[in-house]
């Protein structure tokens, strides 16, 4: 029998490694139960690639991309780059591509940098301190809100909502249906939290005065794009603006608390990267394996097929754990220890490949980096003072607070 | 693996180097293999520029990886970056052809 995964107190503390790896050592693709139905569970790296790359034969556009199916209305209005197909995908995703070439992100440097030094500064003189709300949550925040073109007196608010979407992915919210002046059905609305409907409202807003008042950020970028004659229709807009507050924020936040947990828990590595910071980026793509942010995305098949020689239908689920095929012993040497120096890292922390591969993975590496640089230029060691609460959810990995201090 | 924007001293395998393959493929040179971008699959993600930064640029313009070496891969390269890209757009070519001019990748 398959062990189960989903059951979101499993995740409380942290990733269910011992039933993936069983899940990983049986022959074919396990069939896991899951409300009424089911999903296949692909948990090996080497399917995982599989699955991700054959778009044609596992949908995004179907169902949903979670484990939960949503009402065909419901799908339609809250669709985004996640939840589309060729050619509607490909189309989409080359008008904002080009905002998040490396070339283009690292233009944000500077800024990414400033951020880092203030937050950074602020978290070592103050003691001991929650790490995810001093550093994880502010950077990748105000990151993205810069990029945006976020006027910093709106900076709180988009904060606020931004955590009242994370609120969403969890079995309670505490604001009412009609909050922000909310007259959607929440079904309709992503994370069916009415903190989408005032994040949508802000959007457009800030879209028409970019219109009207072209600056150099994203939000202008975005409704100015056109590429032969094509352009962002409003929806589309919309959607991805709010796709980008949210995704910028929660899963770097999330790789962030997971990194610093990891430099904490095995000083001897940090120390290797102290002695040479030239490891860097490959600690960068370590923490990145480690924290695997979002650990499962699903797709449906759109016709009859196979993997790993276990026959699946047309219209099923299929998951693909990340959070397993990046701990996939058949793949990464010595998978459950944290190695800053890891070579061959061909971790799945941005998706398994495919056309969905993260847009902003760039953008993710590169606050990863400055922060680790500057840490290095501080010597700030990092450590953990007490126990980290963590998100009870099988989809992000996330930590919700975790006492750290500078050592 | 390891690799930055910056450098390519984390780059897999040995630095390319000039040393005949002992490849019987009489479509590959003898010194290696070629890279093409399918501009219809690209969806500039990027991970060529970062794993051969001399080999690719993404256009920041236009979205789309362009092969902009004019040296050729040795064969295990190749396949490694062939792999790594997400949208499955590199194809080995046996000598440079401007895919983005004559439109067919394939």
């Amino acid at each position: 029998m398959t062990p189960n995964i989903t059951d979101s107190d499993l995740y409380l503390n942290g990733i269910p490694h011992d039933r993936l790896a069983e899940i990983r050592a049986l022959d074919g693709i396990a069939w896991h139960p899951y409300g009424d139905d089911g999903f296949w569970a692909v948990c090996r790296h080497d399917d995982v690639k599989v699955v991700s790359k054959d778009s044609d034969s596992f949908s995004s556009a179907i169902g949903h991309t979670n484990l939960w199916d949503l009402e065909a209305d419901a799908l339609e209005a809250r669709r985004s780059l996640i939840d589309t197909d060729a050619p509607d995908h490909t189309r989409l995703r080359r008008l904002v591509a080009s905002s998040f070439t490396p070339k283009n992100i690292k233009r944000w440097e500077e800024t990414v940098r400033d951020i880092t030094v203030e937050l950074l500064d602020n978290f070592v003189v103050a003691g001991e301190c929650d790490w995810v709300a001093m550093m994880a949550a502010p950077l990748p925040i105000r990151v993205i809100l810069n990029m945006l073109g976020v006027p910093l007196e709106d900076a709180d608010y988009l904060v606020e909502l931004s955590n009242y979407l994370v609120e969403g992915t969890g079995e309670t919210q505490s604001i009412p249906p009609d909050a922000f002046g909310n007259t959607t059905e929440l079904r309709l609305l992503p994370f069916n939290s009415p903190a989408s409907h005032a994040l949508f409202e802000y959007g457009m807003k800030l879209g028409e005065q970019r219109r009207r008042d072209p600056q150099d950020d994203l939000v202008t970028a975005l409704v100015q794009v056109e590429e032969e004659g094509d352009r962002l229709g409003a929806g589309e807009f919309r959607n991805l603006f709010h796709l980008l507050v949210f995704a910028g924020n929660e899963t770097t936040r999330t790789a962030l608390s997971h990194g610093a947990m990891a430099l904490a828990e095995f000083g001897d590595q940090w120390e290797r990267v102290l002695e040479d910071p030239t490891l860097i980026p490959s600690a960068t793509e370590e923490i990145l394996r480690w924290a695997t942010p979002v650990m499962h995305m699903r797709r449906t098949t759109s016709r009859n097929t196979e993997l790993a020689g276990t026959a699946i239908e047309a219209g099923q689920k299929v998951v693909m754990w990340y959070n397993s095929a990046n701990y996939d012993e058949q793949v990464f040497n010595d998978p459950y220890a944290f190695d800053v120096a890891r070579v061959d890292n061909r971790h799945f922390a941005f998706g398994g490949g495919g056309p969905h591969f993260c847009l902003g993975a760039f953008l993710a590496r590169l606050e990863i980096t400055v922060l680790l640089e500057e840490m290095v230029k501080r010597q700030v060691t990092l450590q953990q003072v007490g126990h980290a609460e963590r998100t009870p959810s099988n989809f992000v990995h996330g930590v919700l607070s975790v006492p750290m201090t500078a050592g | 693996m390891a690799a930055s924007p910056d450098t390519d001293s984390t780059e897999p395998e040995q630095e390319p180097t000039r040393e005949p393959s002992d490849s019987d493929n009489p479509d590959q040179a003898a010194d290696g293999v070629y890279l093409a971008v399918d501009a219809n699959r690209c969806i500039g993600a990027g991970q060529c520029e970062m794993l051969a930064p001399e080999h690719f640029r993404v256009d920041d313009d236009s979205a789309l990886a362009e092969f902009v070496g004019q040296d050729s891969l040795p064969l295990t390269e190749a396949e490694l970056l062939i792999d790594r890209c997400p949208s499955g757009a590199l194809g080995i070519r046996s000598e440079i052809v401007d895919v983005n001019q004559d439109g067919d990748p394939d």
